[in-house]
């Protein structure tokens, strides 16, 4: 058991688990008891059942439907005033983001057990451990701004509106996949969000030149880009960075700094490694990526911002569970334990879920029951993206001009091949 | 399990009928489903299948379990150390559980992508009864369309029995232990004595009278340093070749002729010697023969220094007569005497046998009329010559001759150039006087180029 999970204090109010055989606890009809399977003591089982009506009152009026918390210090560059670190969430906002964090974990863990067994091929980056970092930005911006990342992309694409299963079927490249199977790993897109893109870095002027598309349109959107702390270092970011403050172009440039370049950490790589700071005239923020409410209450700054006065940098700090791909192991750069005591102590899931737990803002029975959920809709999403038909060979012609006249062809492999497009 | 589940089930609704009168804002249905969804979690059994670490893999060795059955596995724990095509890798568990079965113990070797190596169960679950009942964990054990458990098996197997001889009462059409006690009671079977089965290797290994069939030898270090290079050579370089035939009797009127001059000197000219002087002033007339590769580059060298092939017991070895044309026909005799046993008692110096520009392995003395060789890297051609026989020259004279067959380079030199070699080496040796006089080619720097490829 994770020691943040055993620390945590079980309000006995959500526990609608009746008394098994050999439990005495059991009391009067309004009584409701604490589940046996757990780690509570008897003392606590039995103060819990003392005070049934204390649980009733609770009941009745159901749980804190808002509560505060103070998100851990941002660092600025170059600005007066940051984010603001008391923040507040709802009930229904702490269970929407814990499950959304927990369905972008239990997706890319499937995705490993997929690859592992060789349904999924090719390119394969996991998200697990970065998860607040998608699941709080969303939270602060609206399906009407535009998000562009680079290959790291299965989780933004499930907080940009795309199903577990058209992310899962994109992986094994089935016809339902939301890139209809032709995408893979890389490249899933959908409405407002530019993708995977396959080239370290590239996709940092695309998204600087979709905050300029939003600007000229007189949108009042921002394009969040993202790159990791390994494509930081590229030059094509700094011409980004230069355009989009030359014309103060609506764009959150967003660096998430998970600490380990493909095959290297951000020390041995970077000569400076504060990232927030290395757009030189662009203000920048560093959030502690861990914590989902911070990411949104930085986004929500950064949004601000953006559309007042230009540009802004996020740096992210964060931490990637797997190795960089699929075919890195993770551990040649670093130790194993560092990844344990990072799952253990600093795991984005966990200490949400022991801060929406300890405000009494949610119970735990409801996160558990949350966590079947999740893995149900993941493990039949993902028995569908084994089952489900692959494209058509014909299909190989389509979707290359948009709007192509009734009669164009395409030429294949071989100059004999001239298949009809659509 | 099912039946457990039922009871609970059935003392649940009593209980829920009960309460239903009581407490209206009791969400009753959701209390069902919850204890619903529990009696559920509970069977989950989570396989796991040995995974894919690289993407060539097809099958896989568990090194070394680093959990025990009953561990509990958190996210990123290592469950074990796989042996990939490539690598030890160690496998992750990306979920949270016990492990309760290991299926495939330490060392399991050549286990296929995919398949079942252990059993995981949900926290809190009997991780010990995860054996029993379980369908699938049948399906594991199978034989054949047969479910057929290793305790059943081993029966079967002691009493000589086939699996149709005895009637099937467990579920599925399994066999049950039972089954085959009560069979053979009822037929009064007597215990068979047990025999000990030799390893199957072992058995094959011998013959109907318990005599090995065949030892291992180990190979020499020597012997595979002869394999890494032998394999380089031919399967690195274009082999041509080009044999020549060459009249040994001027050779032989020589030696008759010189036979006791060099007897009252205490020394004995062979065939093998005039050879070598032969090959030697063959390569001064045809110097781009005499090369060997550094790299990409082709040497042409000036010294000629031939190695010979000698046999010893560890397999063959090529000393190195070095400058040839320098050395008279007696001295090219006395160096290879005192290589050929230096050899043979693995004195050599290792300047002895490395370095050399030309090869010649000569098979003659044993009988062997013609054969070809692989050439000896990094130089670029072997010369190997058979022994002589009768033939018919011209004027349908009688007379003897050797076949002399040059493997070269074909990267290094064309058959022109072979072919100049080779008759540079027949007139040497079917005129002896040229030994004596040798050439002036290697004066001519401008043949001595080098030539990159």
């Amino acid at each position: 058991m994770l020691s943040w999970v055993a620390s945590v204090s079980r309000p006995g109010f959500g526990c609608r688990q009746w008394p098994s055989d050999n439990d005495h606890t059991r009391a009067g009809p309004s009584s409701v008891c604490m589940a046996t399977d757990g780690p509570g003591s008897n003392a606590e089982r039995f103060r819990i059942a003392k005070k049934p009506w204390i649980l009733g009152i609770f009941k009745g009026s159901n749980y804190a439907t808002e509560a505060t918390f103070e998100t851990s210090p941002f660092k600025l560059h170059k600005l007066e005033q940051g984010p603001s670190t008391s923040v507040t969430a709802t009930r229904d906002q702490a269970l929407q983001y814990y499950r959304d964090m927990q369905t972008i974990r239990r997706l890319e863990t499937t995705a490993a057990n997929l690859y592992k067994s060789k349904t999924i091929r090719g390119f394969c980056h996991l998200y697990s451990g970065q998860e607040a970092c998608a699941v709080g930005m969303e939270a602060a911006i609206t399906k009407e701004d535009a998000v562009i990342t680079a290959y790291r992309a299965h989780g933004w694409t499930y907080t940009r509106g795309v199903p577990v299963m058209g992310v899962l079927a994109e992986l094994t490249g089935r016809v339902s996949g939301c890139a209809k199977g032709k995408g893979g790993s890389m490249h899933m897109y959908t409405q407002n969000f530019y993708g995977g893109n396959g080239i370290v870095g590239a996709q940092v002027p695309l998204g600087a030149g979709i905050a300029f598309a939003l600007k000229y349109q007189g949108k009042k959107n921002v394009c969040i880009t993202l790159y990791g702390d390994g494509a930081a270092n590229q030059g094509q970011i700094f011409e980004a960075y230069n355009m989009a403050k030359l014309w103060d172009t609506p764009c959150i440039f967003v660096c998430e700094n998970n600490g380990y370049g493909m095959g290297t950490s951000v020390e041995r790589a970077s000569a400076s490694t504060e990232y927030y700071k290395r757009g030189d005239y662009i203000p920048g923020i560093w959030v502690d990526a861990m914590d989902v409410l911070a990411v949104r209450s930085a986004t929500d700054f950064a949004k601000q911002f953006a559309l007042k006065n230009g540009p802004i940098l996020l740096e992210c700090a964060t931490y990637r569970y797997h190795g960089h791909s699929m075919s890195d192991p993770g551990t040649s750069y670093r130790s194993r334990e560092e990844v344990q005591e990072v799952r253990q102590k600093r795991d984005p899931i966990g200490l949400f879920k022991e801060r929406i737990t300890s405000a009494q803002l949610v119970t735990e029975e409801e996160l558990k029951k949350i966590d079947g959920e999740v893995r149900k809709e993941v493990e039949e999403a993902a028995e569908r993206a084994k089952t489900d038909p692959e494209l058509p060979l014909e299909e190989l012609y389509t979707h290359i001009y948009t709007q192509p006249p009734a009669d164009m062809r395409i030429r294949g492999c071989d100059p004999t091949i001239w298949a009809p497009t659509k | 399990m099912s039946a457990t589940g039922g009871g609970g089930l059935g003392r649940m609704s009593s209980i829920l009928n009960g309460l239903r009168l009581i407490l209206s804002r009791t969400p009753v249905h959701h209390a069902a489903v919850r204890h619903f969804y529990l009696q559920r979690a509970c069977e989950a059994v989570h396989k796991v299948e040995m995974p894919s670490l690289s993407p060539t893999m097809e099958m896989g060795t568990i090194v070394k379990w680093h959990k025990k059955e009953g561990d509990t596995i958190v996210p990123g724990d290592v469950l074990c150390d796989i042996q990939t095509d490539k690598a030890v890798v160690s496998m992750e568990y990306e979920d949270e559980g016990v492990l309760a079965k290991i299926l495939k113990p330490d060392n399991s070797a050549d286990i296929k992508v995919g398949a079942l190596i252990a059993l995981m169960v949900d926290e809190g679950d009997d991780w010990k009864g995860v054996e029993k009942n379980r369908g699938w964990l049948m399906d594991h054990l199978k034989t054949g369309q047969h479910l057929v458990g290793p305790s059943v098996r081993k029966l079967l197997e002691e009493y000589r029995l086939s699996i149709f001889d005895v009637p099937r009462s467990g579920p599925k059409g399994s066999m049950l232990k039972g089954d085959v006690l009560g069979y053979l009671k009822a037929k009064g079977l007597p215990k068979p004595a047990i025999k000990f089965k030799l390893q199957a290797a072992q058995k094959e290994a011998e013959d109907s009278k318990g005599q090995p069939r065949w030892h291992d030898m180990p190979l020499s270090t020597m012997r595979k340093t002869i394999a890494k290079r032998l394999t380089e050579s031919k399967t690195t370089v274009p082999h041509a070749y080009a044999a020549i035939e060459c009249s040994t009797g001027p050779v032989t009127k020589l030696r008759k002729k010189l036979a006791g001059v060099y007897v009252s000197e205490g020394v004995k000219v062979s065939m093998n010697d005039f050879i070598i002087k032969a090959a030697g002033y063959a390569l001064e007339k045809s110097p781009r023969v005499n090369a060997v590769w550094q790299g990409k580059v082709l040497k042409l060298v000036h010294n000629i220094d031939i190695s010979i092939a000698v046999a010893t017991e560890n397999g063959l070895i090529t000393p190195i007569v070095t400058s040839v044309p320098l050395l008279s026909v007696a001295e090219v005799s006395a160096m290879v005497k005192d290589l050929a046993k230096r050899a043979r008692e693995g004195k050599l110096k290792p300047e002895q046998y490395q370095g050399g520009t030309f090869t010649i392995s000569n098979l003659g003395m044993y009988g062997i009329k013609e054969f070809s060789a692989i050439i000896n890297l990094p130089q670029i051609a072997i010369m190997a010559v058979g022994g002589a026989h009768a033939s018919v020259g011209e004027n349908n004279a009688f007379e003897h001759k050797m076949t002399a067959t040059l493997s070269f380079d074909c990267r290094a030199i064309d058959e022109t150039e072979a072919t100049r070699f080779l008759e540079a080496f027949r007139s040497a040796l079917e005129n002896p006087d040229l030994m004596m006089v040798g050439s002036l080619v290697m004066s001519h720097p401008e043949l001595a180029v080098g030539l990159a490829v």
